[in-house]
């Protein structure tokens, strides 16, 4: 709990996210952020993550800010690339080829995450990526 | 939350009526003056959880376009029988729902001047993991007098749920009602006003 601890802000709650990524280097939604609510936009960022690889390669994970939805959410801030992302994680590749792989950040793993205001969007370098998160809303 | 509980407001969930006490809900020219027999006590009302979704009804994925009108449910599982009072601290038990209480339908509690407020998780969590019980909203029911719904807005953008609970803890206040007004046999107020000071107020608000 010590680590969970760490992401107990006030005013903050959890949610958990799921993303399946189809193909190798496009843009996919892990989630949007309720920027319209009307009591206040929320705000968010990964507290940690489950990155599984079905094909055991080692896959590069890409974070930035933005909702793909909507041309009027808060401006996007990064870029699906390497270059321009926000955040970017390198799932670990299995020891033999065609055997899945499962790659786990917890909260310190991930604190160089930064603060999203759009929603977090994701590209994977490699297809059939999915990606468990658990997101921190405040 | 000034209009809810005048005195007696303290950190920890403590009864605001203990034998003996009188109570005076407002309005008062609907509801009046109460007394807690020293024949009762307060009686803990354990957690009863409550799901403004249903597993056929979910609320609709939260749009960029405007709240939508979420979902109300009319709150019968937190009346009381006849003579009493139910006090209660909600919170919210699934993440990304937002609640609003109204009592009685058209009424909306914790309303701001432009809007009325609603509370979730991060608040409610805050509370409970902080042993802040104060900032718990608060809603009083009086018998089934005094009918309480309770909207649910679901805050996801991605998706719609069919979690949206919404728990509840209280107590539950036996009660007797006093015509305060009463004159003695004397043709005097039986219960001049210093001895009808209340140890609380409250407001309930107005019968449906």
């Amino acid at each position: 709990m010590a680590a969970f601890d760490l992401y107990e802000e006030p005013f903050a709650m959890m949610v958990r996210k799921k993303v399946f990524v189809t193909s190798a280097n496009l843009n996919f939604q892990l989630t949007r952020l309720p920027w319209f609510w009307s009591q206040g936009p929320l705000s968010g960022r990964i507290t940690g993550m489950h990155i599984v690889n079905p094909s055991g390669l080692l896959v590069t994970v890409r974070f930035w800010d933005q909702d793909l939805t909507n041309g009027s959410a808060p401006p996007s801030r990064g870029s699906g690339s390497a270059q321009g992302s926000l955040f970017m994680v390198s799932a670990t590749a299995s020891g033999a080829s065609g055997t899945g792989q499962s790659s786990t950040f917890n909260v310190e793993q991930m604190k160089g995450f930064p603060e999203m205001y759009a929603g977090i969007a994701v590209q994977a370098s490699d297809v059939n990526v999915a990606i468990f998160a658990e997101v921190r809303l405040k | 939350m000034p209009e809810l509980t005048s005195i007696l407001w303290q950190r920890n969930f403590t009864p605001i009526l203990m034998p003996g006490r009188w109570i005076r809900i407002e309005p008062i020219s609907i509801w009046g003056f109460y007394v807690l027999p020293r024949s009762a006590t307060p009686e803990f009302l354990p957690p009863s959880i409550v799901n403004v979704a249903t597993t056929t009804t979910a609320l609709s994925a939260a749009q960029d376009t405007g709240e939508l009108s979420g979902r109300t449910v009319k709150m019968t599982n937190w009346d009381v029988q006849g003579g009493s009072l139910a006090h209660y601290r909600l919170w919210a038990v699934d993440a990304a729902v937002a609640f609003k209480i109204f009592q009685p339908s058209a009424r909306a509690k914790l309303d701001a001047k432009n809007i009325s407020l609603t509370f979730d998780k991060r608040l409610t969590d805050y509370a409970l993991k902080n042993d802040q019980l104060n900032l718990l909203p608060e809603v009083f029911t009086l018998e089934d007098q005094t009918q309480l719904f309770i909207q649910g807005f679901n805050m996801d953008p991605d998706a719609s749920t069919n979690e949206a609970r919404i728990g509840a803890v209280g107590w539950r206040y036996p009660l007797i009602k006093i015509n305060h007004r009463a004159l003695g046999p004397d043709g005097k107020p039986l219960y001049p006003p210093p001895n009808r000071i209340p140890a609380v107020t409250i407001h309930i608000g107005n019968k449906q």
